[in-house]
């Protein structure tokens, strides 16, 4: 599943908007969702392993993503659900949006 | 003679010699003036009048009916004696007496009357029980000041659940208004059919005039009636395309109107909504699916008395056993069960338990404890 919120998934589900629109929710919906994964992420963790995280704070993406790999092994099932879980919310807003 | 007002007058009350005495037992008092020479026979005359049957109705006052006969020692000359003394030589009423010459509605209410009196007489008007009544009425307000407090508090509660029921009700509503919409618009579409059927049913009425009117036009000569009745059939005829007129015209608004609540009503058509659903129904699992594994998270050991906690995966995970392999844990279920009641004391250690007979008690709750 794309990360990324595109145009087809919410013309699929009645959600027409402009460019400048467009661009907003998109904004919104990449900060929602990476707050929510980082905040299920850290609830998977223990206490000796959330300190070893901020540790790794200033380090590269590829550092991270590699203990990350390590110590969450239901990272990609919590990425997925996040998603899904957002997308379905926004589904559930539509008459709004 | 009288005294002197600066001295004590001399009591003669006791002499009835004296002109000052005053005979108290005798209610004709003074004497002198109520002589039975002085009375007339014209004086007897209302009261002969009053014995009869027909000036009974003031006698048979409920009211006045109902006030119990005085009591000759409590109330020697008292007022409620008046009408049963007979010492004054007329026959007063008396209700016990008079009864054989009462119609049978006046012979039921007297007979009702004195099993009323009879009741009031059962009315205990001692001091002691009317101290009883007042310690009564005191206990029951005691208690109604003690349950005070407590009813105000389930008043409180009420109105708590109230609340919520009312935000239950707010969002019932809603569905109510969303799924209904369409309905609303049939409703109204039956709400007309009623004023077409009036208007079919009058258009029907006016024809068969037309017809009627004109097979006599057709049968008669041309005389100037039959002229006169050519022109009222004309006019039925206009009246009638008139009316068919007004009738397409009252069809095609409706038309109109039926067409715009549609447009409102299908505003997301079926397939968006199928593929809105979809995608809702896909982010409840996903967030069953979280539960879980926060579930998981909690419970490091991963028992199977763990994992049966939940009731969707317990369920689940029932349903995906054998029968063999159910009826297994639910024998285990049973003697955990049993080894938890002994620890708490609840179960005694020589009761023994047989899973084989007893299985089918055992619901998910029973495994879940």
């Amino acid at each position: 599943m794309n990360l990324l919120l595109d145009k087809t998934f919410l013309e699929s589900i009645g959600i027409t908007l402009d460019e400048e629109a467009y661009r907003l929710l998109a904004d919104h919906y990449q900060e929602t969702l990476m707050g929510r994964i980082e905040d299920e992420i850290i609830n998977e963790l223990d206490e000796a392993q959330v300190i070893e995280l901020s540790a790794l704070r200033d380090s590269t993406d590829q550092v991270l993503q590699t203990w990350l790999a390590a110590n969450v092994p239901q990272l990609r099932e919590i990425i997925e659900d996040e998603i899904v879980i957002l997308m379905g919310e926004i589904a559930e807003n539509s008459e709004q949006i | 003679m009288t005294a002197p007002e600066h001295q004590p007058r001399p009591d003669n009350s006791h002499n009835p010699d004296d002109p000052d005495y005053i005979d108290w037992g005798n209610p004709r008092w003074p004497q002198e003036e109520y002589r039975w020479d002085d009375f007339k026979w014209d004086d007897f005359d209302d009261v002969a009048a009053a014995s009869q049957p027909d000036q009974w109705q003031d006698w048979d006052d409920p009211i006045s009916d109902t006030q119990p006969d005085a009591d000759p020692e409590t109330d020697p000359g008292g007022a409620n004696q008046s009408q049963t003394n007979q010492d004054d030589g007329i026959e007063y009423f008396d209700p016990d007496t008079f009864e054989a010459n009462d119609s049978p509605e006046q012979s039921h209410r007297r007979r009702m009357l004195r099993v009323a009196r009879k009741l009031l007489g059962r009315i205990d008007n001692s001091p002691a029980a009317q101290a009883e009544r007042v310690l009564a009425a005191r206990r029951d307000r005691a208690e109604q000041d003690i349950l005070r407090p407590a009813e105000s508090m389930i008043v409180d509660d009420k109105e708590i659940l109230g609340k919520s029921e009312f935000v239950n009700l707010q969002v019932q509503q809603a569905q109510h208004d969303i799924t209904n919409y369409k309905a609303m618009s049939e409703l109204r579409d039956s709400l007309v059919t009623p004023r077409k059927n009036y208007v079919d049913w009058r258009r029907k009425r006016i024809q068969i005039k037309v017809d009627r009117l004109q097979r006599k036009v057709d049968a008669s000569p041309d005389t100037r009636w039959n002229r006169h009745r050519k022109k009222t059939l004309d006019m039925f005829k206009n009246r009638v395309e008139w009316r068919k007129g007004q009738l397409n015209k009252y069809a095609e608004s409706k038309t109109k109107r039926a067409e715009v609540l549609a447009g409102r009503i299908d505003k997301r058509n079926v397939q968006l909504q199928k593929e809105i659903d979809h995608v809702i129904n896909k982010k409840i699992e996903a967030q069953r699916r979280k539960v879980e594994r926060t579930m998981y998270k909690n419970d490091k050991g991963h028992t199977f008395s763990s994992f049966v906690i939940h009731p969707i995966e317990r369920t689940n995970y029932m349903n995906s056993l054998t029968a063999a392999q159910r009826q297994e844990i639910t024998k285990q279920a049973i003697l955990n069960i049993r080894e938890k009641n002994i620890k708490k004391g609840r179960l005694d250690v020589s009761h023994v338990v047989d899973p084989n007979t007893e299985s089918r008690e055992v619901n998910d709750y029973e495994l879940a404890a």
